[in-house]
């Protein structure tokens, strides 16, 4: 039999290719991480691009990270320190402005300003939407299911999905179902009046994805809202300390205390495929590597078409694929500050140490919207800011501060083709900025450094396809056993020996992890079955 | 043994084929509308003299045909035409093009138009089997019940696995979307989502729309002959022969419920000031008005209530009435036509509806009907469905915003469908949600009873807890267009609730 060098190498040190790694040298496996870049967490990634200030580059706030993996991982011995969010701030044109807090007293007494009737029923709502987050939760942190199967254990799993949906009274089954299918503003509307708080609650439904907030399907992403856990308190965000990075590095940590070994700037050209089987990989400089298993922490994309090409693909796996939408919208500028920044409808600084949304209306969602829908950034478009260094003075020099800007829509599909956003990074820069100035006068001035990133420059410098953050539109029919295409949903891939391990398999975006540590339980033979007890407790 | 008496709120298609139902089964049954005609949308409307179209809908192909089998409304006048009019849309040079013929235009677009027919024809008898049979009952499915979902769940396994993963992978997906991974033709693509829109408030970009789709081209049948109020006119002579009486230009105002164990229905308070003694009231007004305006809100659960009250319907079309003289001819000879040549055009009109703004190009959906009764010899009616057009217009529908519109609608008709329109116009009228709401009792102007999206059909039209068409009260059936199948899908929610109350007896 072949010897091989390892017996898993993982392409790419995101944190989900260092999660899966972990697991697997802590099974015993030799095992190896490639990273392209000279520096670990792929789009979860802190760097020092301005002296003094770190920048959470993309990734800015933690909050889905599956507390099972943080157990298993011991990641806060090796690292990870979350600072929760403290409140989110909606500044308006106006001049008025609602701050929505941890403590539920003080943000009712500032919504009944707007409404007395939102700020009696928020308790409620919060109620119901952690429930459907408990409800969701499990369908996370195990394996999705896989409809098609004739397997007894396939079909027993899907009954018990069934059940699952229909243990609940039928006004939470009502709920349940309208998330999955209404757009975030009907849903709200069916709650709320004050569109101080349901246009900064519905964005939540549109980030990362090319939908508006009146779009149907964009409810349910609402329920991130409520179900992020930190410590085990449900409902949190929170930053790490440190800037994002800090996260992967405590997983990249992890996993080399368990024995893996990490390059970076080891940028790989290749998939090795050998009578359908990987059987490891080719560096761009040429150096070949052989492993019992390869895994992708890249998304479907560049795995597949990159990495092992349609020659070695089934052709209804290449069809599913090219159906399967990436089509980035967001963009992200980045800003070192002299001072602290002043919102002209609320001096001081306590509102600001959670995230501020630039959410004035749902119609202002809408409009920034429709402009992206035929291919132009929005001319005002949806910010979500985070000033990490009020929180976290690590990431600033002594009174000065860092400021994250999240912007959407900047649509990767521009009109006059997403290789022209070089051209138009400026202008959508200053749009940024231009748009902030309007609640903050005098910004401009106080910057030191900026960074803009458009959608083709996050594809081209982090890897991630048309710059979609979560390596694929999470939308209902990327989910579950349709992430990434039919029938492949469970980390295996038509390749035989090589793994899917990235946001782009189930349950798919954002700092959770669970996507590479459940790829790592498929390779060892622990995945269990859709919502079975135990996998995440 | 006296006959029971029962009441039905509403004489539209619902109510109409509610009634008919309920009597041929021996009941004693009025019927109570506001009106002093029956019908509602599906009544003859008059544009000018001579000329008229018979209903406002131009969607006429998805009426519960096999649910209305047992009215025998064929003995009463009822025929269907054997040959709907097909669907035909604007080229890029302005030239009309049949859907599935000439907007199908390259060898590539003709053969993934044959494969997508014969995706949607194995589809056909599953879809059906959904809409005709009531929706299952979530909380507590009887044992035949959960049989009829097993069975369901392996008819959709039978469809083999590609077409079953096909199938749930499309279900929440935007026409716009499904439509272009198997389309080239702009046009093709146009004309194919366009119809499906008119019962929603979104463009072809909206997740759900190619479940309507699917709807829409499984289920896409043969219509009344002569038009809905062809239909309505059978529906209400098969009632009349069955001895339902009605209580034309009256409305309800309170039922009253016998509250001494569960809550039962005893008699209804019209407000006229007559009272009826009833045990049975089959309402096909929309939810919160039989729910939250009749009951004393003390009768019902407040998740129930409170999804009565959110059940959406805000209108978004109008309804413009052409009487033209001469023969008024649509391009290509066509009854009807889309005046949209792109799902662009589709989704940027479905933009102003967002914000309560008039759409600046609006598109159009054009019926033409010609021959008597619709029109004298020699000329036509039109009846043109203007979309994007919303209920609730930011500054409301002052003269001046109607005749914006008007204007408007006249200038795409010259445009791109007949020049000479003006000068051949013996009248018109242009009909807003806001007139389809006053005039013709029709909710939030909207034509269907109902938003048609994927929150708000089959087990969840109207609410799941509402959707076997039994309330919280004893006796009291909602069996508008706001239950399953309802909307276009006309008839079926009369019948089935009428069975369904039949059944409880």
């Amino acid at each position: 039999m072949a010897r091989h060098d390892y017996d898993t190498i993982v392409i790419g040190g995101g944190h989900n290719g260092l999660v899966c790694a972990a697991y697997l040298a802590k099974a015993g496996q030799k095992v190896l991480v490639l990273e392209r870049r000279h520096v670990l967490g792929g789009a979860a990634v802190s760097e020092e691009l301005y002296p003094g200030f770190t920048y959470s580059v993309c990734s800015y706030v933690v909050s889905l990270l599956r507390p099972w993996i943080i157990r298993d991982l011991q990641l806060p011995r090796f690292g990870l320190d979350l600072i929760p969010l403290e409140s989110s701030f909606l500044p308006l044109p106006d001049g008025r402005s609602l701050c929505r807090w941890s403590d539920a007293e003080r943000t009712r007494d500032e919504v009944s300003a707007f409404s007395r009737h939102d700020a009696e029923v928020m308790g409620d709502f919060s109620k119901a939407m952690s429930q459907i987050g408990r409800f969701v939760r499990p369908i996370i942190d195990t394996p999705a299911p896989e409809p098609a199967s004739w397997n007894p254990k396939e079909v027993l799993s899907l009954l018990r999905l069934g059940q699952h949906f229909t243990d609940a009274t039928v006004d939470q089954m009502e709920l349940r179902l309208k998330l999955l299918t209404m757009s975030a503003v009907d849903y709200l509307d069916e709650w709320f009046e004050s569109e101080a708080l349901k246009a900064p609650m519905s964005v939540s439904g549109i980030i990362g994805t090319f939908l508006g907030v009146r779009s149907p399907g964009t409810a349910y992403v609402l329920l991130h809202h409520y179900m992020g856990e930190i410590d085990g308190a449900f409902r949190s965000w929170g930053f790490q300390r440190g800037g994002t990075g800090g996260v992967s590095n405590a997983c990249g940590n992890a996993a080399r205390h368990f024995g893996a070994e990490i390059r970076t700037e080891a940028p790989v050209a290749r998939i090795r495929v050998q009578d359908g089987k990987a059987t490891g990989v080719v560096l761009e400089n040429g150096d070949e590597l052989s492993a019992r298993n390869v895994v992708s922490g890249c998304d479907p994309r560049r795995t597949f078409m990159g990495f092992v090409g349609a020659e070695h693909l089934p052709e209804d796996f290449v069809e599913g694929l090219s159906r399967y939408r990436f089509r980035g919208s967001s963009g992200k500028v980045n800003l070192a500050l002299d001072r602290l920044p002043e919102f002209a409808c609320r001096p001081g600084a306590e509102h600001l140490r959670g995230d501020i949304a630039i959410a004035p209306s749902i119609d202002y969602l809408e409009r920034a919207y429709d402009e992206a829908k035929y291919g132009d950034f929005s001319r005002r478009p949806y910010i979500n800011v985070v000033i990490p260094s009020l929180v976290d003075p690590t990431v600033a020099p002594p009174g000065k501060h860092v400021m994250s800007c999240f912007v959407q829509y900047a649509p990767y599909e521009i009109k006059e083709g997403p290789e022209h956003w070089p051209e138009r990074r400026e202008a959508f820069g200053e749009t940024v900025i231009d748009t902030l100035e309007e609640y903050i006068p005098n910004l401009r001035e106080t910057i030191l450094h900026k960074q803009v990133l458009s959608p083709w420059d996050i594809e081209q410098e982090f890897g991630l396809a048309e710059g979609n953050i979560f390596h694929g539109e999470l939308t209902l029919d990327q989910l579950a056993f349709q992430r990434p295409t039919a029938g492949w949903a469970r980390y295996r891939t038509p390749v035989r020996n090589l793994w899917l391990g990235s946001s782009g398999a189930h349950p798919g975006g954002g700092l959770m992890g669970a996507p590479g540590a459940l790829c790592a339980k498929a390779m060892l033979g622990q995945l269990g079955a859709p919502l079975e007890q135990g996998v995440s407790s | 043994m006296k006959a029971t008496r029962a009441v039905v709120l509403g004489a539209d298609l619902e109510g109409l084929a509610a009634a008919a139902t309920l009597a041929r089964a021996g009941l004693e049954v009025s019927v109570v509308d506001a009106a002093d005609e029956v019908g509602a949308a599906a009544r003859r409307v008059a544009v000018a003299p001579g000329h008229s179209v018979p209903g406002l809908w131009n969607e006429l192909g998805l009426v519960r045909r096999s649910l209305l089998a047992s009215l025998d409304l064929e003995g009463v006048g009822a025929a269907w035409s054997q040959d709907p009019p097909s669907l035909h849309v604007l080229g890029e040079a302005g030239q009309a093009l049949e859907i599935g013929r000439e907007a199908c235009g390259s060898a590539l677009d003709r053969e993934a138009y044959l494969r997508w027919r014969q995706l949607l024809d194995k589809l056909a008898s599953l879809v059906r089997g959904l809409v005709d049979e009531p929706p299952p009952d979530v909380e507590a499915p009887s044992p035949s019940e959960l049989l009829g979902l097993a069975m369901k769940g392996l008819r959709l396994r039978g469809l083999g696995q590609e077409d079953m993963m096909e199938l749930l992978r499309v279900a929440t997906l935007p026409a716009w979307d499904w439509l272009e991974e198997r389309f080239q033709d702009p046009a093709l693509r146009a004309g194919l989502c366009a119809p499906v829109l008119s019962g929603g408030v979104v463009g072809p970009r909206g997740a759900g729309t190619t479940a309507l789709l699917i709807l829409r081209e499984t289920l896409g049948d043969v219509e009344p002959a002569g038009g809905l109020a062809a239909l309505a006119d059978a529906l209400r002579a098969r009632c009349e022969s069955s001895g339902v009486r009605f209580r034309l230009g009256d409305r309800a105002q309170r039922l009253i419920v016998d509250s001494s164990s569960r809550a039962r229905v005893s008699a209804l308070e019209l407000v006229s000031g007559e009272q009826v003694e009833t045990g049975l009231v089959l309402s096909t007004l929309d939810p919160d008005r039989t729910l939250g305006e009749l009951l004393d809100p003390g009768l019902l659960p407040r998740h129930v209530a409170h999804e009565a009250r959110h059940w959406r319907q805000r209108g978004s079309s109008a309804v413009h009435l052409l009487a033209l003289q001469g023969e008024a001819p649509l391009p290509g000879n066509a009854r009807r036509l889309i005046t949209a040549g792109s799902p662009l055009e589709l989704e940027r009109a479905a933009d102003a509806l967002k914000y309560g703004e008039l759409p600046e190009q609006p598109w159009l959906d054009v019926r033409r009907w010609s021959g008597e009764p619709h029109a004298p010899a020699g000329d036509a009616s039109w009846c043109v469905h203007v979309h994007g057009v919303p209920r609730q217009l930011d500054g409301d529908w002052t003269d001046e915003a109607r005749s914006t519109l008007r204007e408007r609608v006249l200038t795409r008709i010259e445009e791109c469908v007949l020049p000479d329109v003006r000068q051949q116009l013996a009248g018109d009228e242009l009909l807003t949600p806001a007139d389809l709401e006053a005039r013709f009792g029709l909710p939030g102007g909207h034509l269907y009873g109902g938003e048609l999206a994927l929150d708000q059909l089959w087990a969840q039209r109207p609410c799941l807890a509402l959707g076997r068409y039994r309330t919280p009260v004893a006796g009291l059936y909602l069996g508008g267009a706001a239950s399953h199948p309802g909307g276009p899908f006309a008839c079926g929610a009369g019948v089935l609730a009428a069975r369904a109350a039949l059944a409880d007896r």
